[in-house]
C-alpha cells in the first residue's frame, strides 16, 4: 500500500523542459498514478484536467474527482472531490481562475465548480431539449466549446453564458467523440468511427477534414487534445495508444500500445497536455493516470 | 523531281507502322490460315463451343492468342494476363471511378463468374440465363423471391430490371436509380388506389423501401416482416403531421423525444444509466440502429446485428475475422449477449459489472483452469487490477488460439511470472 501512495505522491519525473518544435513527439512513460492521497485506488477514470499548476482526474467509477497539487514535477494529494451533483464524472477540464468544469455521463450536464471543489451550478445550455453534451473543452477566456450529439453542432458559449457561435456538423461523418481548442480558438474534433480529426477556425462555422480517414493508424479515437506547442494527440481507445499529428494534420507517429505494463494503456479514455511538457492520460481500463514526457 | 526528305519519312514511318501492325496481329508468325484453326486440333471440345448461339468475338474470330500465350506464362490456363485484369484490356474497366455501388465480382475482376470467355448459350456469354445467374450466388435471395406469398413480378421477372450487373453510379445496392424514382417507373402515384393505400401522405417524397420489401414479402402490401406497430394500424400521424398539413412527413418531436411519446419506460430507465451508447442520444438517435417502418430483422433492427454493429465497431470487427478463434458471440452478431446496446451501469456497455460473472453465464470457467482468478487476485503487472479473463484473452479475438494474447507456452504466463521466464 505504502508503495502505492508513494507512487502517487511522488510523481518523480525528470523533466527537463524544452522548446518544443512541432514536429515528432515521443513519449517516455513516467510513473502512473494508481491512487488518491489517501490510498484508494483509481476505478476507470474517464477525464483528466492539468494547467502545470493542477492536476484533476475524473474518478469516473468512484463517482468522484480526484486531485493533485502539481508543480511541475510532483504531484501532491489533495482531498478528493464527491459531490450529488455528479454522480458519474466523464469529462473534466480546468478553466480560468482554478474553476474545474465537468461533464457528468448519466446527467449529461456539465457541473461548475470552483477551486476549492464547491459546486456553483451546472452550464445553462441554450434550446434546452435539444442538446446533449458529449465532451466539451475550455479556452483561457473561459469560452466554452460543447460537442452537442444530439444537434450536430459545436455550441461556443461565452464566458457570460451566451452563444458566441455554431459549428454544425459535417453532411457525412462517422461519430464525434471529443473536441480541443487551441490558443488561436481552432476547434479540433475527433471522430471515432470514420477515424480522422476535423477542424473549424476561429470564425468557421462548419467543420473541414484536417486529416484523412486514418483507419490504418487509429482503430477508434475518443479523446484529443491540443498542447499548445503545434501538436495533437489523440487517443486511441480500442488500439491502446498515442496518435501524434502536428497542427495541420501532418502525422507524427504513435506511442505506447496495449497492455497493463506501466507505460502501456487499456482503453484510455482522455488527455490532457501539462504546460511543464508532460502528457497525463487517463488510462481507463487500467485503473490509473499514466504520464509521458513528451520528448522531440 | 527529286522526291522531297518529309514525304520520304513519312513512307519509311507508314511502312514500319503497318509492319507492326501486321506483326502484332500475328505475332506468333502463325501459318496463314492457322490460327485458332491450330489450337483446335488439340483442344477439340471448342470446336462445339463455336458453334453456340453466343461466341466471344476473339474465339470467334480464331484469335485465341488474343488471351492465351500458345507457349509459356505466369498466369493460370496460359493467359496473357492476369485472370482478373485480362478482360479489361479490351472491355475497360466495368466499374466507374464515380460508381456508387459495385458489384463485388466485378470489382475483382473476377469477369468468369458470371461471364463464359468462350461461348455460351445466353447473352452476353452468360453461363446461365435470367435470375438463375444471380441466384446461383444470392441463394437466400432467390427463396425471398420465389418463395414468397405475395411476389413482386419485376424481381421474378429479372432482377436486371432494377439492378445494374457492374455498377451503379445512381444508387446503392447497384439499383438502376434511386428510389422512390426507380420503383415510380412502374408505380403511377396519379391512381387513387395509391393514395389511399398510403393515407394521403406524400410517400413519394420518401423511400419506399422503408417499408416495401421489393423482393416480395409474406404479408401483403409486400411489407417487411416486422412492422412498426403504427405502421401496421395505419397510424401514420402518431409520428408524423396529419396528412392535410403542408408538411405532412414531417415529424411531430425530434429524435428520442418522438419515440419517448410510446417507449417512455424503456426510454427512462435507458436515461438514468451511467453509460449511454452514444448514438442514442445522437443526430439520429433510434433511428441510428432501428427502422422506424418496418424491417426484415427484429427489433426493427435496420439490418442484421453484425453488420448494423460493424458499421461503426469496424475494428472490432476485424479483430474477429482474424482471429485464430472465433469467439462466437461475436462469429454470429450476438453483440448483445455481452454488452446492452442502449445503455448500461457498466464499463464497455457490459451486461454485468464483474467480466468473471458474464463470461461465466456461457463458460464454466471455474473448471476452465486451476489458476486463481477473482476479486481477491491481484494482477502482478498493475496493483490497481484483479485478475479476470480478459486478464489472458481479448474476447473479441487475436491471432492466437482461445484469443490468448500471447503465445500460451512461451509467453503468456511469463507476463505475470517474470520470474520464469527461461
Amino acid at each position: 500500500m505504502m508503495s502505492r501512495l508513494v507512487a502517487a505522491v511522488l510523481l518523480a519525473v525528470a523533466l527537463t523542459p524544452a522548446a518544443w518544435a512541432a514536429g515528432a513527439a515521443s513519449l517516455r512513460a513516467a510513473p502512473p498514478i494508481y491512487v488518491d492521497g489517501r490510498g484508494a485506488g483509481l476505478v476507470r477514470p474517464e477525464g483528466i484536467a492539468c494547467d502545470g499548476k493542477s492536476l484533476v482526474v475524473a474518478d469516473t467509477g468512484n463517482g468522484r474527482l480526484v486531485r493533485f497539487s502539481f508543480d511541475g514535477k510532483t504531484a501532491l494529494p489533495q482531498p478528493p472531490i464527491s459531490l450529488p451533483q455528479l454522480p458519474y464524472p466523464i469529462r473534466v477540464k480546468l478553466g480560468p481562475e482554478g474553476e474545474i468544469l465537468v461533464l457528468d455521463g448519466r446527467q449529461r450536464k456539465i457541473a461548475r465548480l470552483d477551486s476549492n471543489g464547491a459546486f456553483k451550478g451546472y452550464v445553462e445550455l441554450p434550446e434546452p431539449g435539444t442538446v446533449v453534451p458529449r465532451s466539451f473543452d475550455v479556452d483561457a477566456g473561459g469560452t466554452l466549446y460543447i460537442l452537442d450529439v444530439f444537434s450536430g453542432r459545436v455550441i461556443v458559449l461565452g464566458a457570460d453564458g451566451r452563444v458566441r457561435r455554431q459549428i454544425a456538423f459535417p453532411d457525412r461523418y462517422g461519430f464525434f467523440s471529443d473536441i480541443a481548442v487551441d490558443s488561436r480558438g481552432q476547434v479540433f474534433v475527433v471522430d471515432s468511427v470514420e477515424p480522422r480529426i476535423w477542424v473549424a477556425n476561429a470564425e468557421a462555422s462548419e467543420l473541414s477534414p484536417l486529416t484523412d480517414v486514418l483507419t490504418a493508424d487509429m482503430y477508434f479515437p475518443t479523446a484529443i487534445e491540443e498542447d499548445g506547442q503545434g501538436r495533437v494527440f489523440v487517443v486511441d481507445q480500442n488500439g491502446g495508444g498515442i496518435v501524434v499529428f502536428a497542427t495541420d494534420g501532418t502525422f507524427r507517429g504513435r506511442q505506447s500500445r496495449y497492455g497493463w505494463k506501466d507505460g502501456f494503456l487499456r482503453y484510455p479514455a482522455a488527455v490532457c497536455a501539462d504546460p511543464s511538457g508532460l502528457l497525463f492520460v487517463a488510462d481507463r481500463e487500467n485503473n490509473r493516470v499514466q504520464p509521458f514526457i513528451v520528448a522531440d | 523531281m527529286k522526291p522531297r526528305p518529309t514525304g520520304v519519312l513519312l513512307f519509311l514511318v507508314a511502312v514500319v507502322a503497318l509492319s507492326f501492325a501486321v506483326h502484332a496481329q500475328n505475332k506468333y508468325r502463325l501459318k496463314p490460315g492457322a490460327k485458332g484453326k491450330l489450337c483446335l486440333e488439340c483442344h477439340e471440345s471448342f470446336v462445339e463451343t463455336t458453334r453456340l448461339p453466343h461466341v466471344h468475338t476473339p474465339v470467334k474470330a480464331g484469335d485465341c492468342s488474343d488471351c492465351h500465350d500458345p507457349h509459356t506464362s505466369t498466369h493460370g490456363k496460359l493467359l496473357a494476363e492476369d485472370a482478373t485484369a485480362i478482360c479489361a484490356e479490351c472491355h475497360g474497366e466495368m466499374v466507374p471511378a464515380n460508381a456508387r455501388s459495385a458489384h463485388e465480382i466485378a470489382r475483382e475482376g473476377d469477369c468468369v463468374v458470371c461471364h463464359d470467355p468462350h461461348g455460351s448459350s445466353n447473352p452476353d456469354n452468360l453461363v446461365r440465363g435470367g435470375n438463375d445467374l444471380c441466384f446461383g450466388c444470392h441463394a437466400e435471395m432467390a427463396a425471398a423471391v420465389n418463395e414468397a406469398s405475395f411476389g413482386h413480378s419485376p424481381a421474378k421477372r429479372d432482377c436486371l430490371g432494377c439492378h445494374t450487373a457492374h455498377a451503379s453510379s445512381e444508387s446503392d445496392s447497384l439499383l438502376k436509380k434511386e428510389e422512390p424514382a426507380l420503383c415510380l417507373d412502374c408505380h403511377d402515384p396519379g391512381q387513387a388506389f395509391f393514395g389511399k393505400a398510403h393515407l394521403g401522405y406524400p410517400v413519394t417524397e420518401g423511400r419506399c423501401t422503408s417499408c416495401h420489401d421489393p423482393h416480395g414479402s409474406n404479408k401483403s402490401g409486400l411489407f417487411w416482416t416486422n412492422v412498426h406497430q403504427p405502421v401496421a394500424n395505419g397510424m401514420c400521424k402518431q409520428c408524423h403531421q396529419e396528412s392535410s398539413s403542408p408538411d405532412s412527413l414531417q415529424l411531430t418531436r425530434a429524435g428520442m423525444e418522438l419515440c419517448r411519446g410510446c417507449h417512455n419506460t424503456m426510454v427512462n430507465n435507458v436515461l438514468s444509466k451511467n453509460r449511454l451508447h452514444w448514438p442514442v442520444v445522437g443526430e439520429d438517435s433510434c433511428l441510428s440502429c432501428h427502422a422506424a417502418h418496418a424491417s426484415a430483422e427484429g427489433s426493427l433492427l435496420r439490418e442484421p446485428a453484425k453488420p448494423l454493429c460493424g458499421q461503426c465497431h469496424q475494428d472490432t470487427l476485424a479483430r474477429q475475422e482474424t482471429s485464430v478463434t472465433k469467439h462466437e458471440p461475436v462469429d454470429d452478431g450476438s453483440c448483445t449477449v455481452c454488452h446492452s446496446p442502449h445503455a448500461s451501469d457498466n464499463a464497455l456497455l457490459l451486461e454485468e459489472a464483474n467480466l468473471n460473472e458474464l463470461c461465466g453465464t456461457c463458460h464454466d470457467w471455474q473448471r476452465h483452469s486451476s489458476h486463481p482468478i477473482g476479486d481477491e487476485v491481484i494482477d502482478p503487472r498493475n496493483p490497481n487490477l484483479a485478475l479476470d479473463c480478459s486478464s489472458c484473452h481479448r474476447n473479441h479475438g487475436t491471432g492466437l488460439p482461445k484469443f490468448v494474447y500471447w503465445d500460451h507456452k512461451s509467453e503468456l504466463c511469463v507476463q505475470c511470472h517474470a520470474g520464469m521466464e527461461r
